[in-house]
């Protein structure tokens, strides 16, 4: 396999609540413990998980938002070395801002409502010294033609596009630097259905014209499968499963993943109607995160060192698998069985 | 074809081509409007808020040319005239043919001996016109400090004819022209004391939004001791420690301050919280990670989003500001003569002497009310207005 374009070591992400004056201090929210995945030049990575389990996080820390606890996060600069983007200070790693990007979730508060659509894309083109002031103007008519939305609109306000073409603003924002990685943090969550099939087009017609690499972080399964190339599966802060999306999705080995795919909606009618509730119990709290394997209270093949033993990551099939059982448990008589669990009303 | 019909056709081909380019312009519009565009354009809509800020616009405009608009100097005594009741203005002069004549004018007075009372009481005097106009000559003043002239807005076309609109005093001032002079400095100190306010709010608010942490709570906390001071006694205590022998310009800059140390407080806070707030905006974090300097995401990304809010704030600040002087004034430890503010002015109406025999003294009471409603009913519609972009 080619060098990974990026590749996340024991990344770690915590968010710490010191108490204050009369205030009790709460206990660290592990939102990102441990987590070890690589990025290839070209691929699309999907990141999955529920809401909470750390997926938006890990984008965060990518881009540069938010601030990492350990761990590494190795990117190829084009030029050749390898650097550790989270051992870099503040300042130097500003240098990077403009080679990883980011697509925000939702484009109604991503935008500055007081700067024009030309000031809004401008920003990073001037801020980074990729355009010359004289030549700003013309670039972005060419981004702006590029996300198909037309050049002359530079002078509006976000205020005057719709979702869709807000989105597509938050896009050419993010291409205009030339970047390298694009981390799309549920780029199409927050806008219509029938918009979201545009905005995906335009993301995998962009990515062949501009030979980009995405990072697609969703809890959209169904469009996960649709256009990753290799999935990662996140749980309350850590690595579950990552592999192929094809050998993923025909063939989950982690019992949180085959739960997750039972609870995609598939248009069905009559006796074959799968069940509403595939998976039982709540999300743990990443604050208090469940010892040994964090997703044993939920787990229908739970055994005693589930509860004791955290489960590292190994290969099974085609797949890497965090789980002590991966081998010897019927994933799909589980799905058969979990409506029996939650649903008994309804068989 | 009958002829009616002609010219709509032949309009109809100059005029269908033209309809939908005037709607895609007025779209435009719209979608090119930038904030203080879309600001104005709401603003516009609140007609409470348009009255305000007309009629403050008005009370602006009369402070400044205070000299101009007011018949006589505010000092000028008349020992004949004390407690002169208001004139009515008459604009139609009955001749003596029995028609009537344009004539604007009002009547003299005819001084009568109460004899039980041993008071004078001022009678209407039918028979006694006095001319009035516009634009009369009257005494020298100097429009805006600069330019020498004689004019004034209203007055009795011959200088030294008794005009009281609005009555006369103890001393016989004119009411009408006192209140008008007393505009600049009620009006002129809630704009000074809130730019005072202002830049101390904005400049703690902001520290304390930005840095966080300990300077953040130190900064709430002086804030919420200073809030929990009742603040008629804390005023009281700073104003008396003014020293009397001070010249009235330095007590008015004295009292401008003692108000806007407390009036900041409030501003702070919002700006504080608009920070607060501002910071975990996906835009911001957008800019940050556009390469935008930290001195650039606070002035170009973070500061217009809060500038509409901290001016309807400041206005807000305003009336309350005009109140406290007002209030102080009024209880004798604020500005005191010859310093003319509505406060000051008011002091006049105290006892229960001058509001049986002359109410006419409270109308700069009537003019701290009508200045302060206005200037609330304009801030109510910028706050209304602040945010263009809120769905």
């Amino acid at each position: 396999m080619a060098e990974p374009l990026l590749s996340v070591r024991d990344l770690s992400v915590h968010f710490e609540r010191p108490g204050g004056f009369l205030t009790k201090a709460q206990p660290t929210v592990k939102a990102v413990d441990g987590v070890s995945f690589d990025i290839q030049p070209g691929e699309t990575l999907g990141l999955v998980g529920e809401s909470g389990c750390g997926k938006s996080t890990i984008g965060r820390a990518i881009t540069g938002v938010a601030r990492t606890r350990g761990g590494t996060i190795s990117y190829a600069t084009k030029e050749g070395p390898v650097v550790d983007l989270a051992a870099m200070p503040r300042r130097e790693r500003a240098r990077y801002f403009s080679e990883i990007r980011m697509v925000f979730q939702d484009p109604q508060s991503s935008l500055n409502a007081r700067l024009r659509v030309l000031d809004v894309i401008g920003e990073p083109l001037r801020n980074f010294g990729l355009s010359r002031p004289a030549e700003i103007k013309e670039r972005v008519a060419d981004l702006l033609d590029l996300v198909g939305l037309r050049p002359e609109y530079l002078e509006r306000y976000p205020h005057a596009f719709s979702g869709g073409e807000r989105q597509r603003i938050g896009i050419a924002r993010a291409i205009a630097t030339d970047p390298r990685l694009l981390v799309a943090d549920e780029a199409v969550s927050a806008l219509d259905v029938s918009i979201r099939g545009q905005i995906i087009n335009l993301l995998m017609a962009l990515k062949a014209r501009l030979g980009l690499t995405y990072l697609f972080i969703s809890h959209d399964l169904a469009l996960v499968q649709a256009i990753a190339d290799n999935v990662v599966v996140m749980y309350v802060g850590a690595l579950v499963e990552r592999g192929p999306a094809a050998a993923l999705f025909a063939n989950p080995r982690h019992p949180y993943t085959a739960a997750l795919m039972a609870a995609v909606p598939k248009p069905q009618r009559g006796d074959g109607r799968p069940s509403h509730a595939a998976i039982r119990g709540e999300v743990a709290d990443p604050a208090n995160a469940p010892p040994g394997c964090r997703y044993h209270p939920r787990c229908l093949f739970a055994t005693e060192r589930c509860r004791v033993e955290v489960p590292a990551l190994r290969p099974v099939g085609a797949s890497e698998v965090a789980c002590h059982h991966a081998e010897h448990i019927d994933l799909n008589a589980a799905a058969r069985h979990a409506p029996l669990e939650t649903n008994g009303a309804n068989p | 074809m009958s002829a009616p019909d002609t010219p709509v056709k032949l309009a109809a081909p100059t005029t269908a081509p033209a309809e939908p380019v005037r709607q895609r312009t007025t779209g435009d519009r719209v979608a090119t409007a930038g904030q203080w565009t879309l600001v104005w354009w709401r603003f516009r809509r609140h007609k409470l808020a348009m009255t305000g800020l007309v009629v403050t616009l008005l009370i602006y405009l009369m402070a400044i040319f205070a000299d101009f608009v007011a018949p006589v100097p505010p000092h000028e005594t008349n020992a004949r005239y004390t407690y002169a009741p208001p004139q009515g203005i008459h604009l139609f002069l009955r001749g003596e043919d029995g028609g009537l004549s344009f004539a604007p004018h009002v009547l003299g007075y005819k001084v009568e001996l109460d004899p039980v009372a041993l008071r004078r009481t001022f009678v209407i005097d039918e028979t006694k016109i006095i001319p009035i106009g516009l634009f009369v000559k009257g005494a020298p003043h100097k429009v805006l400090g600069l330019f020498p002239t004689d004019r004034h807005l209203i007055g009795a076309i011959t200088p030294g004819d008794p005009f009281f609109l609005i009555g006369a005093d103890r001393l016989g001032r004119d009411v009408f022209s006192r209140t008008v002079h007393g505009a600049r400095i009620s009006m002129s100190l809630g704009l000074v004391g809130v730019t005072l306010s202002l830049v101390i709010g904005t400049l703690l608010g902001g520290i304390s939004g930005y840095l966080g942490g300990m300077v953040d709570a130190t900064v709430q906390r002086v804030i919420e001791v200073i809030r929990s001071i009742p603040t008629i006694p804390l005023w009281m205590g700073l104003a008396a420690s003014v020293p009397l022998t001070w010249h009235p310009l330095a007590v008015y800059f004295a009292i401008t301050i003692i108000l806007s140390l407390v009036g900041w407080t409030t501003i702070a806070r919002i700006v504080r919280g608009k920070f607060l707030s501002l910071r975990s905006e996906d835009f911001v974090t957008a800019a940050e990670l556009d390469g935008a300097s930290r001195m650039r995401i606070i002035r170009v990304h973070m500061l217009p989003a809060m500038t509409s809010y901290i001016i309807a704030a400041t206005t807000l600040a305003i009336p309350i500001m005009i109140l406290s002087e007002t209030a102080l004034s009024f209880i004798g430890l604020g500005l005191q003569p010859p310093l003319i503010s509505w406060g000051v002015l008011l002091k006049e109406a105290q006892n229960i002497r001058s509001l049986a025999t002359a109410p006419w003294l409270f109308a700069p009471g009537v003019a701290v009310v009508i200045a302060v409603l206005s200037l609330s009913f304009l801030g109510d519609g910028l706050r209304d207005a602040a945010d263009p972009y809120q769905r």
